[in-house]
């Protein structure tokens, strides 16, 4: 059934403009299957972190699941691919499942208290299935990608549920309450943070490129008269123990 | 008590190794606990698990040492980038972006990250590092040290000689002249991921005959002496930080492949990237045996020790081995950067602190382990299917040779990228099939690459062609040697196209487990080898605890798991 939510409409044409350019479908598979990759560490760590045994073996499903659609989707993106070399480069940088997912080398569920990760969880999640059901209506015309989706959206459906359950038995109403806004507050403050990096990396760009025509392009001219690259063998002569006398210079 | 602790960070992998009073007591990669494929940030992890392995803290330690000099690598930068202005201005900004706001206060991040004292850190060169990785991971008095890699600050190839007075360098072939970065740029032109599709490379390498080689030496020139010059024509590498060649690399090999195409070698397209993968195979063996021959030519000594990622070339150090002019060969398990963790803490030790060589030969097994009562808890609380066997080894047997393919977590887990039979998917080798079915349904990955058959020496003599002095590579798998009249049929699924094999020697001073493994099935089945893998999926570092085999386990198609002397079964 389709979302009428107004968010939900604004993804839907959001996304099916942003779909319309070239690779950009595969290279979504791709950022997603770092996300789900990255998640499902995180499930993974939740799983030996919790005190719950009923929890650990709903965590360890849940990470069984998102590491699947990290499969799914890497296969996706690579069979969308096509020309476009983007997606493939999305997947060969493994550093992004750090960058672009929730995970880093802290576990998730050890920098906050079990509700609060529960709460995360269900925020995340929820989007995830809306995210993923508005992907799937459009595009439906690939059915492949589509039955993936469709697949994916059923498990996501499941981490819904499950997580918003356990939230519940976990917490008062109003620590759940609590825990629910402090988690969109975090990602809030996460957009913020990300849009001051993509901003702070775009001037670092202009200011560095300004020095390298500036500074770089004389050195340039002044080094092309005495450059020497040739290769070859260099004979070394270096005197004994030197390398461990100067151990604590960088350079 | 004496302890030094080497790093190894910020470019490719990751890793910490500790040296306690002159043993290797605990070294692992940073991606092993971090689940980050070739995981390059600082190891915060991977040191945390070596000190809690010894029970030590920060404050213990006599040295904290980095793999190479920054400031140097810096220098090398700036220069790259000035003489070749103005095509270096992306590159330039690049890099730039993560020097100046990271690797250039490293001391300083040393410090916060890690709680080391400023005083307690220093610098190795990045070449000198492989080198004590590899020289004083043996036992020899002393020995050529040969390091072949991409590049550290200035050296990209480095000749040493090791002995009494620790490692004297004795020549450097440098920057951008790079045999490892011209390996690496044929592997980006195969459509294959740098820094780790090399592998491939090698193995696609026995689709193809040499037919390009002529054309490859265009590209290099080989001297007498050893040394060799690149033609930076065509390549990009000193100025671009997205394209490792040129538009002239591409007229005289022809277009790149997209590394989404399919890759099949019976095809014509396919013979054409393997012709040319088989061509930059034999030259780079030149190359090395070049220098092999140059370094025993300025040493006179007989044994060669051998790191750097190009170390892991194991078709081309049989080469070295058996046309080369050393009696030995002694490559570092984990010659690329990671192993260089390894050299820092023994060069470290040997060389800062002056203490006495160590002794003793690597093990395999430096990682972190779980007890098995942790094991049988978590497989209770997972609701997990399982029976506890005192001695698992004749069951894998019956597994294996009933066709099955199974896991195999045992003990702690291994230093450097090859399963040695800590971390292992484990098969029938003599099963046709298993080869597709494991690639297929259970690894997900390129139907080419072959699997590694392990055995005792014994039987690996009678299998496969191994040169004498070629013992510790066979060890540690890094040496591809050509099988026997016969082997191909005994042995389809680890037998290569070309007739070799990637033969790891089982010893029982360093897999002892595994190595009952192999005698039950060899006793079962007479057959004298098990198919050996590393226990991971496509794109995923090898799995370090038992929670990750199970997550590995249920989402592979492996018949059954063995986590500690627990035999998990599939879900129902």
């Amino acid at each position: 059934m389709m979302d009428t939510k107004p968010d939900s409409l604004v993804l839907r044409w959001i996304s099916r403009l942003v779909f319309l350019l070239p690779g950009r479908a595969a290279a979504k598979m791709a950022e997603f299957s770092h996300t789900e990759y990255g998640s499902g560490l995180d499930m993974l760590a939740a799983t030996a972190l919790t005190g719950s045994r009923a929890r650990r073996r709903l965590y360890f499903q849940h990470a069984l699941d998102e590491l699947e659609h990290a499969r799914l989707f890497r296969e996706r993106a690579s069979a969308l691919a096509g020309p476009h070399g983007r997606a493939l480069a999305i997947l060969a940088d493994h550093a992004r499942v750090v960058e672009h997912g929730i995970h880093t080398k802290e576990p998730l569920f050890s920098t906050m208290e079990e509700p609060e990760f529960l709460a995360f969880v269900w925020i995340h999640e929820r989007n995830g299935e809306r995210q993923f059901r508005t992907y799937a209506d459009i595009l439906k015309a690939d059915a492949e990608t589509s039955a993936m989706f469709g697949r994916i959206f059923v498990d996501e459906r499941f981490h819904v549920t499950y997580s918003r359950t356990e939230l519940d038995r976990l917490g008062q109403p109003e620590r759940v309450r609590k825990a629910v806004w402090a988690i969109r507050l975090r990602r809030l403050r996460d957009a913020w943070l990300r849009l001051g990096h993509v901003m702070g990396e775009g001037m670092a760009w202009l200011w560095l490129s300004l020095a390298y025509l500036l500074l770089v392009g004389p050195f340039s001219l002044v080094a092309s008269v005495s450059e020497r690259r040739g290769g070859g063998l260099v004979a070394v002569e270096e005197a004994p123990g030197l390398a461990a006398r100067t151990a604590q210079s960088q350079g | 008590m004496t302890a030094v602790l080497g790093i190894s960070a910020l470019y490719h992998d990751a890793a910490a190794a500790l040296v306690v009073d002159g043993e290797v007591v605990a070294a692992a990669s940073e991606e092993r606990f971090s689940r980050v494929k070739h995981d390059s940030s600082l190891p915060v992890l991977a040191v945390r698990a070596c000190l809690a392995r010894a029970g030590l803290t920060m404050r213990d330690l006599d040295r904290v040492v980095f793999y190479e000099k920054p400031l140097r690598k810096y220098e090398r930068i700036l220069v790259s980038h000035v003489l070749t202005f103005p095509r270096s201005l992306p590159a330039f900004v690049r890099s730039q972006l993560s020097w100046l706001t990271d690797k250039l206060w490293l001391r300083d991040r040393l410090c916060t990250a890690l709680g080391a004292r400023p005083s307690q850190i220093a610098f190795c060169e990045h070449h000198l590092a492989h080198a004590a990785s590899a020289f004083y991971g043996t036992d020899l008095p002393e020995a050529a040290v040969l390091v072949v890699d991409g590049v550290g600050e200035w050296a990209t190839t480095s000749l040493y000689r090791g002995g009494e007075g620790g490692l004297q360098r004795l020549g450097e072939v440098r920057f951008p002249h790079s045999l490892g970065l011209l390996y690496s740029a044929f592997t980006a032109w195969a459509g294959f991921e740098v820094n780790e599709g090399e592998y491939k490379l090698m193995g696609l390498a026995a689709y193809g005959e040499p037919t390009r080689a002529d054309d490859v030496r265009k590209l290099i020139r080989l001297d007498d002496d050893g040394g060799f010059e690149l033609d930076l024509s065509y390549v990009a590498w000193h100025h671009s930080s997205h394209r490792s060649t040129t538009a002239r690399f591409d007229a005289l090999f022809g277009p790149p492949r997209h590394p989404g195409a399919p890759l099949d070698p019976t095809t014509p397209e396919g013979k054409r990237i393997a012709d040319v993968a088989a061509s930059i195979q034999v030259v780079l063996e030149e190359a090395l045996l070049g220098l092999a021959r140059g370094l025993h030519a300025r040493t006179g000594l007989p044994d060669l020790c051998y790191a750097g990622g190009v170390a892991l070339n194991g078709v081309a150090n049989h080469r070295l081995l058996t046309e080369g002019p050393f009696r030995s060969l002694h490559v570092h398990p984990a010659a690329g950067d990671a192993g260089a963790a390894v050299g820092a803490a023994l060069w470290g030790w040997t060389e800062v602190l002056g203490q006495p060589r160590p002794a003793a030969d690597l093990k395999p097994g430096l990682g972190t382990e779980v007890h098995r009562d942790a094991v049988r808890a978590l497989l209770d609380d997972l609701n997990q299917r399982y029976v506890e066997l005192e001695d698992p080894a004749p069951r894998v047997a019956e597994d294996l040779a009933a066709g099955r393919v199974v896991g195999w977590h045992e003990g702690r887990f291994e230093w450097g990228p090859r399963a040695l039979g800590h971390r292992s998917i484990l098969a029938d080798p003599s099963v046709p099939d298993i080869r597709d079915r494991i690639n297929a349904k259970v690894k997900f990955r390129e139907p080419f690459r072959p699997f590694a058959p392990a055995a005792r020496a014994e039987e690996a003599a009678r299998l496969c062609h191994l040169p004498p002095g070629g013992e510790q590579p066979a060890r540690w798998m890094v040496m591809v040697a050509p099988v026997q009249e016969g082997v191909a049929d005994r042995l389809p699924s680890t037998t290569h196209v070309d007739g070799t094999a990637r033969i790891q020697v089982v010893d029982d001073a360093l897999v002892p487990a595994f190595g009952r493994v192999v005698d039950a099935f060899t006793t079962l089945t007479g057959t004298p080898a098990v198919l050996n893998t590393s226990f991971n999926l496509r794109g995923e570092p090898i799995v370090s605890t038992p929670l990750e085999s199970l997550a590995t386990f249920h989402r592979s198609g492996l018949d059954a798991c063995y986590i500690q002397g627990f035999r998990v079964e599939p879900k129902a």
